[in-house]
């Protein structure tokens, strides 16, 4: 009761005067006609009604005393709410049996990493070392050597995955899409030394994963 | 056990066997027409009248019963129908053909934590760092 007086209290000053640059006196707008044309729920009540139910106090409207008084003493509030977990326990559950039923995923979903490959099955990462420049919390090690044929290629390519907060950084620097954070979320360990993955595992994520990974970015492709 | 009705229901139209099947692994009865099965044994079911995020659900080939304990594992779906049982594609691999692995793909493997198979984390460059092994001169 007492934040709703407060709030009420808290109405702007009506500005009477506007000053526009484009004309030579400034125009006067009456209270009266600003007040109409506010946008302030708080100022006009003729433009944003309240229904009955508001608790907000204006002077002359709302409960009497009496109503008030009869309501805290028999409880209502109580019966109410209880009257809410009554109607609830009738109801069917919303419960979703986890591992036989899952929640829905968006294809944007950024899960585990994973490293990717060409069709030809030539790995994707070409060592640019933006994702360890981008990422926040330096999650990503990254060192690289020109292979036999000469390409530039990762010889290290190491993601703490208990330092990432999956931000997603990592995948939106990645020129060549060989990054990415896939859809699979169940990864969780038993040691913390299974989470700081290595460029095999991530690769083998990849090869795992491909299938899902290829069509989560051509489902996202046209807003990338 | 979502009701008593619907429990009820659930008996009749799956029988017995399904019946207590299901209540030992997912702890409600659900019926539904098989959508399909994966390379593990997974059965996949969908009931498009069931409520709002329950009309997907798995059957996972390695369940509970009497004789074994639940070995089933969330992780055991394959990444083929991961986006459908998510509900992030409409139509199963079964009718989309596209969702095929990629031939140097890898076989799909559960998270092998805690087994003797679970990925335990390589030094993958070549060393920096040798030891010293001294040398020393011959007297004169």
């Amino acid at each position: 009761m007492l934040r709703n007086v407060i709030r009420a209290a808290a109405v702007p000053r009506v500005q009477t005067r506007v000053a526009l640059p484009a004309l030579t006196r400034p125009i006067h707008i009456s209270a009266r006609v600003q007040a109409q044309n506010t946008n302030d729920y708080r100022a006009n009540r003729e433009k944003f009604p309240e229904d009955d139910r508001s608790t907000r106090y204006t002077e002359g409207q709302g409960p009497s005393a009496l109503d008030r008084a009869s309501q805290s003493l028999l409880l209502t509030e109580l019966v109410r709410g209880m009257w809410v977990v009554l109607e609830s326990f009738f109801r069917p559950p919303y419960t979703l049996m986890y591992p036989f039923e899952k929640g829905a995923l968006s294809p944007r979903f950024r899960g585990e990493h994973a490293l990717r490959r060409y069709p030809s099955g030539e790995e994707r990462c070409i060592a640019c070392k933006l994702c360890e420049a981008i990422c926040p919390a330096q999650a990503i090690t990254i060192e690289a050597e020109p292979r036999e044929d000469g390409s530039r290629r990762t010889t290290r390519y190491d993601i703490d995955m208990t330092k990432c907060i999956y931000c997603g950084f990592c995948q939106e620097a990645c020129p060549v899409d060989a990054i990415v954070e896939g859809p699979n979320y169940e990864y969780a360990t038993e040691t913390h030394e299974e989470l700081l993955y290595n460029k095999e595992k991530l690769l083998a994520n990849g090869d795992k994963w491909e299938v899902e990974l290829a069509r989560n970015l051509e489902a996202d492709h046209l807003y990338r | 056990m979502s009701s008593l009705p619907r429990t009820i229901k659930g008996f009749f139209t799956l029988g017995p066997a399904r019946f207590f099947r299901q209540l030992n692994n997912m702890g409600d009865t659900k019926v539904g027409t098989l959508v399909g099965t994966d390379q593990f044994g997974n059965k996949y079911f969908e009931n498009m009248n069931e409520s709002y995020g329950r009309t997907r659900w798995v059957q996972f080939g390695k369940e509970d019963s009497f004789f074994s304990r639940a070995e089933a594992n969330a992780s055991q779906v394959p990444a083929e129908w991961h986006g459908w049982l998510h509900r992030m594609l409409d139509a199963p691999p079964t009718v989309d053909k596209t969702m095929v692995a990629p031939t140097w793909g890898m076989e799909f493997t559960e998270n092998l934590t805690g087994s003797p198979k679970a990925f335990k984390t390589y030094n993958t460059t070549r060393p920096k760092v040798y030891a010293w092994t001294p040398k020393v001169a011959p007297r004169a």
